[in-house]
């Protein structure tokens, strides 16, 4: 066994265990979690840059470049939002606990990113989410915290038990686990033969069913996205930051996975995404016209960009797989910058539209940081988000599915409404002097911000370094 | 040297440039953005002069690799019609700029930054030779203009720069499936590849729907021209300019570039219901300018009605007999640069007089000759060439359609020609309101009549105005080759020939 295909897992479970450890010693215990899980993010980062790891850790776990990269993005994505919240892990109101969760959350959405069998999926999901129920609990004085980890422990349970009959059911028709035998067993029809052939295609219809239900709960899909905007409006601003972005970046890899191994099965999948992703697209979008919350509008325009990401996997190929992770990687991306705003404005979780208005006058920077990412999110070139919307509709019209790609594209007009709503509240206002008050954070912070929103408008205008980054050879090195 | 890519992203850099000064420090934030577009105008007057109007084909052709993934280029090239758009574009921005500062009262420095932007985006579309690099560009010139009318726009500036951008967004969603599907075809977006495509009768019919809608809501034709007047009215006199100018003259581009080479039985096939809308254009959105109370909805109406001339030209080539099919595209082309004299020094002008009164009403006015003479003076050349009285610019354009169709549809020619009556009617009606009889509001009295820099901004225009008209053999000659090549790529039929 080639011990060090795990190694960047490796360095979080020891971030894990050195935060237990100093359990004895509270006083120590906040900055030596904090740097320890911080030189897990690096050392994570160069393994995956630095050693070419290939190759399968038992039937489990598999690791090659794609994923490497994968796990790089990952690694740095998670650096980056440790060092913009670092002072907020320090407050007291923050439990001591906090970063070991984060860490543990981090291992197992690492799990996910490698998986290559079914109970590696499940297991990297129940670990990233069971750390982040008690995450967002953490503000125990606040009754909106509370129901939202509630909401999201009741939905994740029920999404969990769908995704756990949905694998029972593939080990029933396949009898195989590991996701490259099973999509062997599915494509050559070579079935466990405990039912007959008729049943074996009934079930594994019913499965793709559960799993989709199961990812669609993860991800904020309609029709299972209820709990998403409660869950946005309640929760501590350093815990959704994770949740906004790692979390869903973890959760797409997990869901593009299982529909390249279950991709025999393409034409279950293809009405469920298709139904899902127009319902997601309309009813986030339209959600979102009415919000006045500004936590709550990007839980619904979330609701909508999973409903696009989500039609990469609609024309399964190598090319449609890459547009969708780069479309989550830009999507993450953007989420943080948006998150990030409110982290440095007061009162930020009742803050409405209607608060943001003379903003461009009294703080500039802040004020063109959230336009640049609103206009990015409405897929305005050269902003970031315009190339991955394109390169999904790309894909569709490639596999000739050119009604669906309109259908979507119409639907994102209507996102305009209330982006344009935001950026006109900042900068159209007569208003002299702003109602909202911002809050000083460290120098770095507003730099992490600021480099973001710049990294917005090169990625937008050469995007290619990005894509080469999720640049794959064939479908399966998603898995084996 | 690369001198598209200077044209095109020389502004841009300015624009950040400006961004890094004291924006309290307004004469030297108005020099350096000056000094931009005073670059970008020498830049454009190179490429004229080095561009050989005699040679057909692209040239100054540029070729990057730019996402290599999807086969997309970063490929710039020009043609006569592009060249004389992007001289067009260069002047009028340099316009703005040297107005700016007399002009505009609060944030001089992000002004001027939005304008250099809005100039790089321009430029691009019209210098693309990659269709998903056109997108970029034409998408992009959104941002700029939606913050212009937003920020600098008057009372309802929040509504119309909505209305602006959601309409136009609206449009180009359904060309970006379009580019998507045209670019899996061909496996590459460069728009000569794309234009050689073989596409079904039907295929080609879809596409030309989806092109239509981006092109006509940006030209913009009837009936989708209903976000131009709210625009025009809400915008800064220096959006207004920038909007009638050029941001018209991309929708046309837009034709030119792709509705006519890449779907060109599908725009034969619609050639009949093109020219009905560019006629009630032309005719019924001139009777609306006609019952115009406010000023500057009225120049935006007639600005419909005027680029109807260039979609009637542009579509017209599928009716009238080959010898003809020239002067019908050059006279849509000419239209095109006309106008942007005609309209936008129409709305520059008033612009003078808003700064003064502060009031868009017609009824507002009255004897303004008598307070503002020289004003009155320049006007009345740019309603002359706003109607078409021959020697004015406005007269070309529109002479060259109405003779192309004389020969064998002499009723498009006599609806048509029916503009002069209609124009100068709105035109001098609204004129004699404004300028003439008695003073009837105490603030026309006050005002004061234009000052030196005024003068001269408004002399280019009127000289452009009258070398348009006298001798527009130069602007023809330019264009030729250009429009030769989209005529015969657009009079081919695509049905079948081997791709």
């Amino acid at each position: 066994m080639n011990w060090t295909l795990i190694l960047p897992e490796g360095f979080f479970i020891a971030s894990t265990l050195i935060g237990l450890g100093c359990c004895v010693r509270p006083h120590l215990m906040r900055s030596v979690c904090w740097w320890s899980l911080v030189t897990a993010c690096v050392l994570s980062t160069f393994t995956c840059f630095g050693l070419q790891l290939n190759g399968q850790f038992t039937e489990l776990f598999v690791m090659n470049g794609l994923i490497s990269n994968y796990k790089a993005f990952f690694s740095i994505a998670l650096l980056v939002i440790l060092l913009f919240t670092k002072r907020s892990w320090f407050d007291e109101d923050v439990s001591d606990v906090a970063l070991i969760l984060v860490s543990l959350s981090a291992l197992g959405m690492l799990a996910m990113l490698s998986a290559s069998h079914l109970l590696t999926i499940y297991i990297g999901i129940e670990l990233m989410s069971l750390p982040l129920y008690a995450l967002m609990a953490m503000e125990r004085e606040d009754d909106k915290s509370l129901e939202a980890s509630l909401k999201y422990f009741v939905t994740g349970a029920i999404g969990s038990g769908f995704l756990l009959l949905g694998f029972a059911l593939i080990y029933a028709v396949t009898g195989q686990m590991a996701l490259e035998a099973i999509g062997t067993s599915l494509s050559s029809g070579t079935f466990s033969g405990l039912f007959s052939m008729d049943m074996n295609t009934l079930m594994t219809g019913l499965a793709v069913a559960f799993i989709m239900a199961a990812f669609a709960f993860k991800l904020g899909l309609f029709p299972f996205h209820s709990y998403l905007p409660d869950v946005y409006e309640g929760v501590k601003l350093e815990v959704l930051i994770l949740f906004g972005t790692i979390v869903k970046f973890a959760a797409a890899i997990a869901f593009v996975k299982v529909v390249a191994c279950l991709g025999s099965a393409l034409k279950f999948w293809q009405p469920m995404i298709l139904l899902s992703s127009l319902a997601s697209l309309a009813y986030g979008n339209l959600m979102a016209l009415r919000q006045t919350n500004l936590r709550r509008l990007l839980a619904y325009s979330s609701i909508a960009h999973m409903g696009f990401f989500v039609m990469c996997c609609y024309g399964l190929s190598t090319s449609s797989v890459e547009s969708g992770v780069f479309y989550v990687m830009i999507y993450a991306l953007m989420s943080f910058v948006a998150l990030g705003f409110l982290f440095f404005v007061q009162n930020e979780k009742n803050l409405t539209v209607s608060d943001l208005v003379g903003m461009g006058k009294t703080s500039v920077g802040l004020a063109s940081t959230l336009m640049f990412v609103m206009f990015s999110m409405a897929g305005i070139p050269p902003l970031a988000g315009f190339m991955p919307k394109f390169l999904i509709i790309k894909e569709l019209a490639t596999a000739h599915y050119v009604v669906p790609a309109v259908m979507m594209v119409l639907l994102t007009v209507i996102a305009l409404g209330y982006y344009l709503a935001i950026i006109r509240n900042l900068f159209f206002g007569d208003k002299e002097d702003a109602s909202l008050g911002t809050v000083s954070r460290s120098a770095s912070s507003l730099n992490i911000l600021y480099t973001g929103s710049a990294l917005i408008l090169l990625i937008g205008i050469y995007p290619t370094v990005l894509l080469q980054f999720v640049q794959m050879t064939r479908l399966s090195q998603l898995f084996s | 040297m690369p001198l598209l890519s200077l044209i095109v992203w020389h502004s841009a850099i300015g624009a950040v440039l400006l961004m890094f000064l004291n924006p309290s420090d307004e004469k030297r934030v108005w020099k350096v953005g000056l000094g931009v577009s005073i670059i970008g105008l020498l830049l454009s007057l190179k490429l004229y002069f080095d561009f050989n109007a005699f040679e057909s084909g692209m040239q100054f052709t540029e070729k990057l690799t730019w996402i290599p993934l999807i086969g997309a280029n970063y490929q710039l090239a020009v043609d006569g019609i592009a060249v004389a758009l992007i001289v067009l574009t260069a002047l009028t921005t340099m316009i703005i700029c040297l107005m700016a500062r007399h002009l505009v009262s609060s944030n001089l420095r992000d002004y001027l930054a939005v304008f250099l932007m809005m100039q790089t985006m321009v430029m691009g579309v019209f210098c693309a030779q990659d269709a998903l690099l056109f997108y970029f560009f034409w998408e992009g010139s959104l941002i700029p203009m939606y913050l212009c009318i937003g920020i600098w726009g008057s009372k309802d500036r929040a509504f119309a720069a909505k209305k602006f951008f959601i309409y136009t967004f609206f449009g180009s969603t359904l060309l970006l499936v379009a580019i998507a599907y045209l670019g899996m075809l061909a496996g590459s977006f460069e728009m000569s590849k794309l234009a050689q495509l073989s596409l079904g009768f039907h295929e080609q019919l879809y596409l030309f729907i989806a092109f239509l809608l981006a092109f006509a809501i940006k030209v913009p034709m009837f009936p989708v021209h209903t976000w131009l007047p709210d625009a025009h009215t809400e915008a800064p006199t220096g959006g207004s300019v920038l909007l009638a100018a050029l941001l018209l003259k991309v929708g046309g581009y837009g034709f030119v570039r792709f509705s006519l080479p890449m779907t060109p039985d599908a725009a034969s096939y619609l050639a009949i219901p093109m020219i009905i809308l560019s006629l009630i254009a032309i005719v019924y959105v001139g009777l609306i300018a006609l019952a115009q109370d406010d000023m500057k909805r009225l120049i935006a109406y007639s600005s419909v009605a005027h680029m109807g001339f260039v979609t009637l030209g542009m579509f017209g080539i599928y009716l009238i007999p080959t010898d003809m099919q020239a002067l019908a595209f050059n006279g849509a082309m000419v239209q095109m640069i006309s106008h942007a004299f005609g309209s936008g020094a129409m709305f520059l002008a008033f612009g003078m007089i808003y700064q003064r009164l502060h009031t868009r009403l017609i009824d507002d006015f009255g004897g303004l000759a008598k307070h503002m003479p020289y004003l009155a003076a320049f006007f009345m050349i740019f309603s002359f060439a706003n109607i078409g009285v021959p020697g004015t610019s406005g007269f070309v354009g529109e002479l060259m359609v109405i003779i192309a169709f004389m020969k064998s549809h002499a009723w498009i020619s006599a609806l048509s020609a029916l503009t002069l009556v209609v124009a100068a009617s709105y035109t001098l009606w609204m004129y004699r309101r404004v300028f003439f009889g008695p003073v009837r509001h105490e603030r026309v009295s006050s005002a004061s009549d234009i000052i030196p820099l005024e003068h001269a901004v408004l002399w280019i225009f009127v000289i452009c105005i009258f070398a348009l008209g006298l001798y527009p053999r130069p602007l023809t000659d330019l264009m030729e080759k250009g429009s030769h090549q989209v005529i015969s790529s657009a009079t081919i039929t695509k049905i079948g020939s081997a791709s």
